[in-house]
Formats: structure tokens, C-alpha cells, sequence
């Protein structure tokens, strides 16, 4: 009778022992499930701010390609301008020649010319990077312009 | 009992500390940002003044009278009007090239370092080209 009874007991023990070792290796899984969870969330926090990063420097690389267009743009039309200088209708219907100019009025040429020399080299220091002076912002009169870059040295001058 | 501990002590002893379980490595990785290049850009180059002379077969002679009176050697390295024309053409490409790559610079450090810095004097020192030419132009202030 009592091996019944050990065996019973041994069987209740065993039997606990399982139990306790189920729930235990349950909780475990849990705790485990739990972290990859929150792991789960940290990759999808970590998702989303890099689309937001990716957006942004997708918007900077967009704005940096748009000024650079603008700055083309503004460049060939100076382009442009500067190729109708040359070949300008005078007021006698004849293209404009500077070499014919010369010839007739050289002291007026040489001194337009001379005018434009400094007009230049200020462009040059326009296009380093060399701030605008107050008269150069200002200039909103064909007096008062820079001819030779009149988009780069004068912004609030408007032509007709 | 002597002959039962002695395997058992042999045993632990060559399997040294192994039984008594291995923590696994942790290897951690930061990310270390990389160093800004922030180079200045150059500082604005001042020019050099240039005068232009007309010459016609008008005026020559007077041209050049007025430049032996002026103590200058009575020669004239000049263009033709067409030539001008391409000069200053030739002289606004080269313009607007350094508008565009200056441009594309401060594009490239306004989307990599967000802020344009100023060089410092030092920085600007070593990157003037005028500091080239300063010998001559001590001595023509001479």
C-alpha cells in the first residue's frame, strides 16, 4: 500500500514540478514575446523617421537643383542681352558697330569703354561672393545701374 | 569514497570552468559622426583697374605722343572691334562660371554642413591670389 502511495506522491511531485517548469518557460516566452514586441515598435519609430529624414532631403535636394535652374536661367538671359548689345539697331535703321563708333567719336567710345572696365571688374567681385553696396540694392534707375551684370549688381532694378 | 571523488575532481578539472556557463559577448555600435570638411570659401579678389585706349588711324599719332609724354612705352596691344565683342563675351562666360560653381558650393554646404561660415582672416590670407602679385604692386605704388 504505502508503494501506491509513493508512487502517488512522487506522481503529485513530478507532476508540480512539470507545472511549475510550464508556467516558468511561459512566462519566459512572454518576457520574449514582450521585448520583440517593443523591439518591433523601436524598428517602426526608427522606419518612420527616416522617411521623414529621406522627405526632407529629398525637399533640400529639390530646392538646391530649383536655385541652381534660376541662377542658369537669370545667366542666359544676361547671355542673350549681352548678344543684343552687340547687334543693336541704331536709330538709323543700321546695326549698331562699335569699330564704326570708334572711328567717328574715339575720346566718347574710349571713355564708355573705360566706364564699362570698372563696371566689369565689380561684377567679378559680385560673383566672388562680395556683398552688394546700398547704391547697388537701390539702383532703380538705367543711370544708375551696373550694365555690364545688372541681375547680379542691381535686384531692385526693373527693365523696360 | 577516495575512489569515487577522484574521477569526479579529474573531471572538473578538465573541464575547467566550462560547466559553470559562458555569458555571451555583447558587442555594442555607435555611430560616430564624420568630421565636417568646412572649408571656406575664397574671399572676394579685388581687381585691377585696367584703362582702355582707342586707337583709330585718326588719332594714332596723338595716342601715341600722349603716351611718350606720359613716360609709357608708346605700344598698343589692342583688338580689333570684333574681337572686343568676343573678349567681353569670353569675359562674362568666365564670370558666370564662377557664379555657378560658387553657387553649386553653397548648395553643397547648405545641404551637408546647414551653415555657410566665413573663412577667417588666416584662411583668407593663404587662399588671396592678390597676395601673388603684392611685390609688383608695392612696387608700381613705389
Amino acid at each position: 500500500m504505502w508503494k501506491v502511495k509513493l508512487f502517488f506522491l512522487v506522481f503529485a511531485l513530478v507532476g508540480g514540478m512539470g507545472g511549475i517548469f510550464y508556467v516558468k518557460n511561459l512566462q519566459s516566452q512572454l518576457q520574449i514575446s514582450e521585448m520583440n514586441n517593443a523591439k518591433l515598435n523601436e524598428g517602426i519609430e526608427l522606419q518612420k523617421e527616416l522617411l521623414i529624414q529621406k522627405e526632407n532631403d529629398f525637399k533640400a535636394i529639390t530646392e538646391a537643383n530649383n536655385n541652381l535652374l534660376e541662377t542658369n536661367t537669370q545667366l542666359q538671359a544676361d547671355n542673350r542681352a549681352l548678344d543684343q548689345k552687340f547687334n543693336k539697331i541704331n536709330a538709323s535703321g543700321k546695326q549698331r558697330d562699335i569699330g564704326n563708333l570708334a572711328v567717328q567719336k574715339p575720346r566718347s567710345v574710349e571713355s564708355i569703354l573705360n566706364k564699362q572696365a570698372v563696371e566689369r571688374t565689380r561684377c567679378f567681385e559680385i560673383a566672388q561672393g562680395s556683398p552688394l553696396t546700398e547704391d547697388e540694392i537701390n539702383a532703380t534707375k538705367k543711370s544708375q545701374i551696373n550694365s555690364e551684370c545688372t541681375s547680379q549688381a542691381n535686384p531692385n532694378y526693373v527693365g523696360y | 569514497m577516495r575512489k569515487l571523488l577522484t574521477p569526479i575532481l579529474l573531471v572538473l578539472v578538465m573541464s575547467g570552468c566550462s560547466s559553470m556557463g559562458v555569458k555571451p559577448l555583447e558587442i555594442f555600435t555607435t555611430e560616430v559622426e564624420r568630421e565636417k570638411l568646412n572649408l571656406p570659401l575664397p574671399p572676394v579678389e579685388t581687381m585691377e583697374k585696367v584703362r582702355i585706349i582707342v586707337v583709330t588711324s585718326k588719332n594714332q599719332e596723338e595716342v601715341f605722343a600722349k603716351l611718350v609724354k606720359d613716360n609709357i612705352d608708346p605700344a598698343i596691344i589692342g583688338y580689333t572691334d570684333e574681337d572686343w565683342e568676343l573678349v567681353q563675351k569670353n569675359s562674362q562666360r568666365s564670370r558666370q562660371q564662377i557664379i555657378r560653381l560658387r553657387r553649386i558650393i553653397e548648395e553643397y554646404k547648405k545641404y551637408y554642413e546647414a551653415t555657410i561660415d566665413e573663412a577667417p582672416e588666416e584662411v583668407k590670407k593663404q587662399f588671396s591670389i592678390s597676395s601673388l602679385f603684392t611685390s609688383e604692386s608695392s612696387e608700381e605704388s613705389e
